[in-house]
């Protein structure tokens, strides 16, 4: 077929062009199209296209017959592909060879239409010459109907069934079946697995994954004083019941599907635009589902068609768990949608299209964006594919029946419910409608007396004509009045500050005293809480595929579907309709879910790769986002199977993955392995595997933003542990440093909650989180990078919020040892570090504690001496928190911040050995 | 290499810091390979610090210089005089609204235009010291973009598309070329002190490049790098003590791991950021300025003196070898002329007129502009039309951009409106077009400066797609053909 797809360079760079245009201005998408095609060196375009010229008229001439129904001489005329597959005769059309092709032969001759119907012009005939002979252009792949994909793509490993490998026979002793395929990579290379990491540096680390906390320091002495063999399962399963569980894995699925708390367009420091309430209960959705271990096929499930799992639209009370499964579908919400103030439907399609991504990446580990212009060029995904998956969202994301953020968003209570509020509500708004309505009749009174005063000043000549004019519509101010309103339109402009100025002492007192009743009735009013949910407007509509992805370009009609490369045979779905929902998420899930299919195996194999990776600090599949053929190769493919397999026949539970993965001995082995002390027979790995890929010790691996936050908060002895509701407010003060907005916070201890608590935006991170990789949120991230920048330095050392931790980690220090300097060097590295100081560190930190505590002491004296003038204490910064009042603290006090300041900056506090 | 850590080499590579370039770990990363994974894309692959980089063909410029001016300024009232305007005052005209508001008459322009310098070029009186300098600019009247709003088209002119998260212009430079001052960021972006305008951070995003590859915000009023000193008071003396224990342990924890660069790294974060406090502050003492040039940017003038004092810092850094400056001006777009355009726009150029011609006169008297690629641009233009008899509305089809330096053509004009203004009509240039044309004169080739990300080869103007193109034109010299 390749060579007989012949598109033009012209059409290549048209469809290009207003592709790109998809998130533009929709006016120009016309506009562009008819420039390049009128530019010179187009001349192709003169050359017939099959979509533009030929099918209208088969269209006209020969679909009466051959139009896929009636199938006259099993010859179906729709489309090239089908064109190209023919008939009983053969091929109707050959390329370059218009006297070898049937179709020709046969409207020549004027055998066909037959009889009496009407036959084709010399001018078609013609055009279907110059078609055949020019190579048959057309805008879609001729195999678009007829799918392209092979048994060979359905081959690659990742596209097929589960089939559950035989755990391999190894020399080593393994702890777990985990370990003997471990085992059995390394000794291939004839290499071994490290010995068990030391327990305190093994359990700081099971804390960290599974939780995202460090132990406190009682926490890592009980365990170290259990010599039960099983101590260290125990504490696994103590860790896994932990609804600290939840917060920790919430933020590795969230970062997946992208979840902000805003919605609209994101760009502006304090100011965030649309309809955000609610959006909170998505991200509680997910804690929760996690802590209780909720199957993965059932939390799928519940976020892709919570919606149409449970009865909402009648006027029953909302449950808890009407509630739950409604916010499950916050899943496809959170793509930016500015549809609340930008109406065009360009933007409507850019928001499907990103949450066509989004879902592939999140959960299919696929890239399907590339299949919504054209077949995959990596990916045995046609384009057909895409909009027969998209087809399954659209009844949703209905683009004639969109829903902006606001009318879509649902009250989290039942219409009985809400119905009496609303009434309450409205009769309050009525109220203050009436009294606005007052002080706005004042207010226009005086302002009609000022401004008549200002008319006056106008020259005579005008005066009168300007005032008809003033009172003309805008549209239908003659040329001649608009020019002379917008030339006084300054001299006559009353500004508001004057008219609040012009006001009489007696229409002040009585607008104030209408607009503080106003205000008064606005704290009556009372809300619901609501949620973001997703669910199907109206009935399904048609959905087409789009020519190169342009929303203008309608392409055939498509139903719809899966991917074929995750299919035995192209089959039809089954979906049942419920009676105001199509029932085609629910046949989604229900496809992605459904055990022994290659689509479970895939979604199985991408989840398991993700909780892999986060555990071992690399997927074994390393490019998680991606499984698909232009991803990368797995380093363990048995070990993959095998899990998956396990996961999906354990009832796709999560825990128990994660309590299989973290008691292996390849996760209990140490970071630092001693390369000195390897038998002799054994390899190198340095030479072997210097990427250490097959594992032969554990990785070194960086702390994520908000797990450096949250160490601190515990470190510092102020985590507030409250969980879920609406997020912690940020604020972004002048300076460029964005912090806690104490304005806003609902408890004075609210700004030390987790950090997956704190208001999540796009690009306006918390200044320490931003510095320490916390993504910019435009769909998904499935891992985090990790850098080491000299901002990092400065931020742990200066940043308001660093400081404020380690202030408060110095007060939790003195509390708990007192003032003797070896109890207090030993708290702080117990606490920060979960281990004791060794005797330099010792000797360092106690030097460290007499400069400053001598530092502090010059400068009181200093201070003293300058009599209040300061001379001796640096610059000031402007921080907006609350503080400390000054000298509360001996200099020996406040010696302690700067010990426990310094261990926040080492990097040991950083990293999980 | 660098076996022990999870990340392989991928975030080994972004460990450098703010430059810390040291020549063997360059070369270890060069010859890497950096394939599989995100990462860069060309087989060329390039060190992932801010070590000096070569591009893809010699530069003819070193550094840029970005004058974002927030709002729409009113090309018709300040660089392109329309005598049929002017003419048609009042005519109604078919005009798309682009906000659906009533249709309104054409409005003149009440500014008086002259011709400037040898090459004649035009300014209104509005801006007397850009005109002035007539014969260093290159004008371009016939730009264009492809949205007609503050959130839109701020996006598409830094990052290409309409689409948040993507990396900036000057992240891209940066990554390509890295930059001369190890003791500074390569890419700065000097704020106003009173905030960001709409788009905001994003228009200093590295999106998904790394993150050393991202401005850094400098700040026009005190400490310019945020959290380089620290925020709540401590007295003298205490900061080097911790530093000093800092130092010890990391470097304890450095042998631990001997194998793991990036520990080693972060050792030298902290002389480096001790380096930055010393480099910043000395590289933006602005009271060592001659009172002659803090005149001549106004700073003695309360109405110039914000703007003035960024466009003086940007000259500092351009001394200094920051590779790119962006200034970004006061918020709430300033340029946004909905309504009384005949008073507020002579407030906006008369706070921005004198200090934007003092950056390109200063920078050429210190033989800096040659290899400075200095640009003045908004996101858009403004209607021909009136809006409410005192204002005009948005404008994306047309507007006008000054660039001056970095072998740009110096008093030359480029492309035309139509006869009213309304849309660029004669050698248009698109904002895209713009991008790859600077790209273009610092060396890099826009069509294969490239990275991979979730899978997709990424580049700045997507060229395949949008057909964005290098605007020979303007250039002294014929474009490099790669």
């Amino acid at each position: 077929m390749g060579d007989s797809y012949v598109v033009s360079q012209l059409e290549e760079r048209t469809i290009a062009a207003s592709r790109w245009w998809r998130a533009s201005w929709v006016v120009l998408v016309g506009a562009v199209a008819v420039a390049v095609a009128n530019s010179p060196g187009t001349s192709r375009a003169a050359e017939p296209q099959f979509e533009r010229d030929i099918l209208p008229i088969l269209q006209a001439k020969c679909l009466k017959c051959h139009d896929g129904k009636q199938l006259k001489g099993e010859l179906d005329l729709r489309s090239l592909g089908s064109i190209l597959k023919g008939g009983e005769s053969g091929p109707a059309v050959v390329t370059v060879k218009p006297d070898e092709s049937l179709l020709l032969e046969r409207v020549v001759s004027g055998d066909m239409p037959p009889g009496t119907a009407e036959k084709l012009t010399p001018a078609e005939i013609e055009l279907i010459r110059a078609w055949i002979a020019s190579g048959l252009m057309a805008t879609e792949s001729p195999d678009a109907t007829v799918s392209s994909v092979t048994a060979e793509d359905r081959a690659f490993w990742s596209f097929r069934s589960l089939s559950r490998p035989a755990v391999p026979e190894v020399r080593g002793q393994p702890r777990t079946l985990i370990d003997s395929f471990i085992f059995a990579k390394l000794e291939g290379q004839n290499l071994s697995l490290a010995s068990e990491s030391d327990p305190r540096r093994l359990v700081r680390r099971l804390y960290f994954d599974l939780l995202g906390l460090p132990p406190s320091p009682q926490e890592l002495e009980a365990f170290l004083a259990d010599t039960a063999s099983d101590a260290y399962d125990r504490l696994v399963d103590r860790l896994l019941a932990s609804i600290h569980f939840g917060e920790r894995w919430a933020r590795h699925w969230l970062d997946t599907v992208g979840y902000t708390d805003t919605v609209s367009y994101d760009g502006d420091t304090n100011f965030v635009p649309g309809f955000i309430k609610g959006r909170w209960r998505y991200r509680d959705y997910v804690v929760d589902s996690l802590n209780a271990d909720k199957p993965y096929d059932q939390f799928l499930t519940e976020q892709i068609a919570g919606d149409e799992l449970v009865s909402w639209r009648d006027d029953a009370p909302f449950d808890d768990e009407v509630v739950s499964m409604l916010a499950a579908t916050g899943f496809w919400r959170n793509s930016e949608d500015r549809s609340d103030s930008a109406k065009e439907v360009v933007y409507k399609w850019s928001i499907l299209h990103e949450t066509m991504q989004t879902f592939g990446t999140s959960v299919l580990g696929l890239t399907l964006r590339c299949a919504r212009c054209h077949s995959h060029k990596h990916e045995p995904i046609p384009q057909e594919d895409y909009y027969r998956l998209l087809s399954l969202i659209t009844p949703a994301f209905n683009i004639e029946k969109w829903k902006a953020p606001k009318e879509r968003a649902l009250p989290a209570l039942s219409a009985a419910d809400k119905a009496k509020i609303d009434a309450r509500n409205a009769a309050i708004e009525k109220e203050n409608e009436e009294l606005t309505k007052q002080a706005k009749a004042v207010r226009d009174a005086r302002l009609k007396i000022m401004r008549d005063a200002k008319i006056a000043t106008v020259p005579e000549a005008d005066r009168q004509a300007l005032r008809i004019a003033l009172d003309a519509k805008v549209q239908e101010r003659t040329p001649k009045q608009a020019t002379l309103v917008q030339h006084y339109a300054e001299q006559i402009d009353v500004t508001k500050e004057e008219l609040e100025k012009g006001l009489s002492d007696t229409e002040r007192a009585n607008v104030q005293g209408l607009e503080a009743k106003v205000a008064e009735g606005k704290k009556r009013l009372q809300d619901h809480g609501w949620i973001q949910a997703v669910y199907d407007v109206g009935s399904p509509p048609a959905t087409h595929l789009l020519k190169r992805g342009d929303f203008t370009r309608l392409g055939r009609e498509v139903e719809p579907g899966f991917l074929t490369v995750l299919e035995e045979t192209v089959v039809k779905p089954k979906i049942v309709p419920l009676p105001a929902s199509s029932g085609r998420r629910t046949a989604l899930a229900k496809w992605l879910t459904k055990p022994e299919t290659p689509a479970a195996a895939l979604v199985a194999r991408v989840i398991v790769n993700r909780v892999w990776q986060h555990l071992m600090g690399v997927g074994i599949v390393a490019s998680s986002e991606n499984l698909g053929v232009s991803g990368s190769r797995p380093t363990h493919p048995e070990l993959l199977e095998w899990l998956a397999s396990e996961f999906v026949e354990g009832g796709w539970r999560i825990k128990p993955l994660v309590r299989q993965i973290v008691t292996s001995a390849v996760y209990r082995q140490t970071s630092r392995r001693d390369l000195d002390s390897r038998a002799d027979d054994e390899a190198d790995p340095l030479q072997v595997d210097p990427g250490n890929q097959l594992l032969w010790q554990a990785r070194l691996r960086r702390l994520e933003s908000e797990a450096i936050r949250d160490s601190m908060l515990v470190t510092a002895g102020v985590f507030d542990s409250k969980m879920g509701g609406p997020p912690v407010p940020i604020f972004y003060k002048k300076d460029g440093l964005a912090s806690y907005d104490m304005d806003k916070m609902r408890t004075p201890t609210a700004k030390w909650r987790r950090t997956l608590y704190l208001f999540q935006r796009r690009v306006y991170h918390m200044t320490l989180m931003g510095v320490f990789d916390q993504p910019s949120v435009a769909g998904s991230t499935c891992r985090r990078a990790s850098s080491a920048v000299a901002l990092q330095s400065l931020t742990l050392l200066n940043d308001d919020v660093a400081m404020e931790l380690a202030e408060e980690f110095g007060k939790r220090v003195y509390a708990s040892a007192g003032s003797s300097v070896e109890e207090q060097i030993e708290t702080a590295f117990a606490c920060a570090l979960g281990r004791s100081p060794d005797d330099a560190e010792r000797e360092w930190s106690a030097d460290l504690l007499r400069q400053q505590t001598q530092v502090y002491r010059e400068a009181v004296e200093d201070v003293a001496a300058a009599s209040n003038t300061g001379g001796a204490l640096g610059e000031s910064g402007e921080s907006k928190n609350d503080r400390q009042p000054e000298g509360s603290q001996g200099p020996a006090e406040k010696a302690l911040m700067h010990l426990c300041r310094v261990l926040f900056n080492s990097s040991e506090f950083l990293y999980i050995e | 290499m660098n076996e022990t850590m999870g990340f392989s080499r991928r975030a080994f590579l972004e460990q450098s810091g703010l430059g810390l370039g040291t020549v063997a770990l360059a070369t270890l990363l060069t010859q890497d390979g950096l394939l599989a994974e995100d990462g860069p894309s060309s087989t060329a692959s390039r060190p992932l610090d801010l070590s000096t980089k070569s591009g893809h063909f010699p530069a003819r410029a070193k550094n840029v210089v970005l004058l974002m001016q927030s709002g729409g300024p009113s090309h018709m009232d300040m660089f392109d005089p329309k005598p049929d305007l002017q003419k048609r005052h009042g005519a109604t005209v078919a005009i798309d609204s682009l906000q659906g508001r009533p249709r309104e008459p054409l409005m003149a322009s009440p500014f008086k235009f002259s011709h400037y310098g040898e090459s004649g070029m035009e300014f209104s009186e509005l801006v007397p010291h850009l005109g002035a300098l007539a014969d260093e600019m290159c004008m371009i009247r016939s730009m264009y973009t492809f949205d007609p709003c503050h959130a839109g088209a701020p996006l598409i002119l830094f990052t290409g598309k309409l689409e948040f998260g993507r990396p900036t212009v000057g992240a891209w430079v940066s990554y390509a070329l890295g930059t001369e001052n190890q003791d500074l960021p390569a890419y700065v972006v000097l704020p106003d002190i009173a905030g960001h305008n709409t788009a905001g951070a994003a228009l200093w995003d590295n999106g998904w490049l790394p993150a050393l590859y991202g401005g850094t915000e400098f700040r026009p009023i005190g400490s310019p790098v945020v959290n380089l000193r620290a925020a709540r008071p401590l007295p003298k003396g205490a900061d080097v003590n911790d530093l000093a224990l800092i130092g010890k342990l990391n470097e304890q924890y450095r042998q631990r791991f001997p194998r793991v660069l990036e520990l080693e790294s972060r050792i030298r974060n902290y002389e480096l950021a001790a380096r930055m406090q010393v480099a910043a502050e000395k590289h933006l003492d602005l009271t060592r300025e001659t009172e002659e040039t803090r005149k001549l940017y106004g700073l003695d003038d309360p109405v110039t003196q914000a703007y003035g004092t960024q466009c003086l810092m940007a000259r500092r850094l351009v001394e200094a070898g920051v590779r790119f400056v962006q200034i970004m001006n006061k918020p709430h777009n300033p340029w946004d002329h909905h309504s009384h355009l005949q008073s507020r726009l002579p407030n906006e150029c008369g706070a921005t007129d004198k200090p934007s011609a003092a950056l390109i006169t200063d920078l050429k008297r210190r033989g800096l502009l040659d290899q400075t690629v200095v640009v003045w641009i908004g996101e858009f233009g403004r209607l021909p039309t009136s809006q409410g008899g005192t204002g005009r509305d948005h404008n994306m089809h047309a507007f006008t951009a000054l660039v001056a330096g970095g072998g740009f053509k110096a008093g030359h004009i480029h492309g035309a409106t139509d006869d009213v203004g309304y849309k660029a009509a004669v050698d248009k240039v698109s904002v895209l077009d713009l991008l790859a044309t600077i790209l273009h004169q610092v060396g890099l080739d826009h069509n294969h400066l490239a990275y991979r990300h979730n899978n997709i080869e990424e580049t700045l103007t997507d060229a395949k797609v949008t057909q964005a193109r290098v605007v020979g034109e303007v250039l002294e010299r014929d474009p490099v053909v790669t």
